[in-house]
């Protein structure tokens, strides 16, 4: 007996084409929509249009050419970027929960640019001066859960996310005689590559308060705030020190906020385990995955697990993890 | 970097922590520049008295080990060369050793007067 050929297609070629038709295709069909429905309206729209709105109405303009482009240029950058991180898939030939995320994100920015540029112009048709443009305060908090139901749509038609997880490999406590006391502490940090990604968006984000501050230092203030928390995060969770002792597992970051504890009666088992940031855990960072994990992911290889009471697991990425784990089992006299 | 006291030992507590951490440098699992948890964190940590941990801070210090500084507590020292050709000198005198059978005791007499 023969399948049909669709179901003898490897998946990886299966994958390939909902990635182009999902993360490409529909997303660059939706932008040529909306663009095309803009054009039209071109004649009745004001030159040049409102383009960014103030707590009091409009306060930046720009010609019309740019509002119906930049929707569809966007889409096209972020698409070609889902597919050439997705293009490979995982290990085994199927998507990894992060490519998944990648695609619905193509789908989703797509309908939300789409509709937020062309409600922001449909507002103005007719009108011959843009000043007189009413707000769009309500199509911008529409256009959000509209393009999230969509993408969730698109995850949806994506196939199970392939899981990468290697086994975890349970530790043995150090030998040694029962009075013994054990003191563990190591330093874990971020790589060199990922230090050269964070350190080009702390300066983007600099440039962009910078810029805030010349052109419109009145309403500095709140993404000033927020800017500088992100920032003083980022660089503290970059380095993390591990301590393990009588008292347990402690996490704490460079400047000592975030951190965690978890005490040996709340530890049921110790092991080491392999971990792959982008694919189990989305990123680096103190992370959740999707299957419950959590924990300090900062490199690719080698962490110490930490199974506890409640069954929730701890994950520490370091160099030194089966020395880590060791000591800990030891403690938790696991 | 592992430390491990066991204060049910006869050998003393400082000389316990001090070869624990001695142990650590000579198979890098700290490296030069680092710097070791204070004396009052490892005191606290393993539950001894914070004197104990300074005077083994102080012999690491004493044989170049270690720098102790005002403020910034205890750093590897850079000066704490590779004991690399060292450790491969000692399995292979050990190894001899007990072929021949010689006592750890007998050992460390002959490396005692030859070091004089």
């Amino acid at each position: 007996m023969t399948l049909p050929a669709e179901n003898v297609a490897p998946q990886l070629a299966r994958n390939r084409r909902l990635i182009i038709v999902i993360g490409v295709v529909i997303p660059l069909l939706i932008t040529m929509a909306a663009a095309f429905v803009m054009a039209l309206w071109v004649p009745e729209l004001p030159n040049p249009v409102a383009s960014h709105w103030g707590t009091s109405g409009p306060d930046g303009y720009s010609t019309v050419g740019s509002v119906i482009a930049l929707p569809l240029l966007l889409t096209l950058v972020f698409a070609a970027l889902a597919a050439f991180g997705s293009w490979k898939g995982g290990p085994n030939g199927g998507m990894l929960w992060a490519h998944k995320i990648m695609v619905a994100t193509s789908v989703f920015l797509s309908i939300s640019l789409s509709v937020i540029a062309a409600g922001s112009l449909s507002v103005q048709r007719g009108l011959d001066n843009a000043e007189n443009a009413p707000a769009i305060g309500g199509i911008a908090l529409a256009a959000f859960p509209i393009a999230f139901v969509v993408a969730v749509f698109a995850w949806l038609m994506l196939p199970a996310s392939e899981r990468i997880q290697s086994t975890p490999v349970a530790a043995k406590p150090i030998a040694g005689t029962t009075t013994q006391r054990v003191h563990f502490s190591s330093t874990t940090r971020v790589g060199a590559g990922v230090l050269v990604v964070v350190a080009v968006a702390l300066l983007a984000l600099g440039i962009a308060l910078g810029v805030q501050a010349v052109s419109n230092p009145a309403e500095l203030l709140l993404p000033a705030v927020i800017g500088l928390v992100v920032m003083a995060l980022a660089v503290s969770t970059l380095s993390w020190r591990v301590t393990i002792d009588q008292r347990g597992l402690r996490v704490r970051s460079a400047f000592g906020f975030p951190r965690a504890t978890i005490a040996p009666d709340q530890i049921t088992s110790v092991a080491t385990v392999e971990v792959n940031p982008i694919g189990e855990f989305g990123g680096y960072g103190w992370r959740w995955a999707p299957d419950g994990r959590s924990g300090i992911v900062l490199s690719k290889g080698e962490a110490l697990e930490v199974t506890r009471t409640n069954g929730k697991r701890f994950i520490v990425t370091m160099h030194d993890a089966q020395l880590a784990a060791e000591a800990l089992a030891t403690v938790a006299k696991k | 970097m592992l430390v491990r006291v066991d204060p049910a030992s006869e050998t003393p507590l400082f000389e316990q922590l001090a070869a624990s951490i001695r142990q650590s440098v000579i198979d890098k699992s700290v490296t030069a520049g680092e710097r070791l948890p204070s004396a009052r964190e490892l005191a606290s940590s393993l539950g001894v008295n914070m004197h104990t941990v300074l005077r083994a801070y102080q012999e690491l210090r004493d044989e170049g080990f270690i720098e102790l500084r005002r403020g910034r507590g205890a750093i590897v020292a850079a000066t704490a060369h590779s004991y690399d050709t060292l450790a491969d000198g000692v399995t292979a005198i050990v190894a001899e050793a007990r072929a021949q059978n010689v006592s750890l005791a007998a050992l460390t007499a002959l490396i005692r007067e030859e070091y004089k």
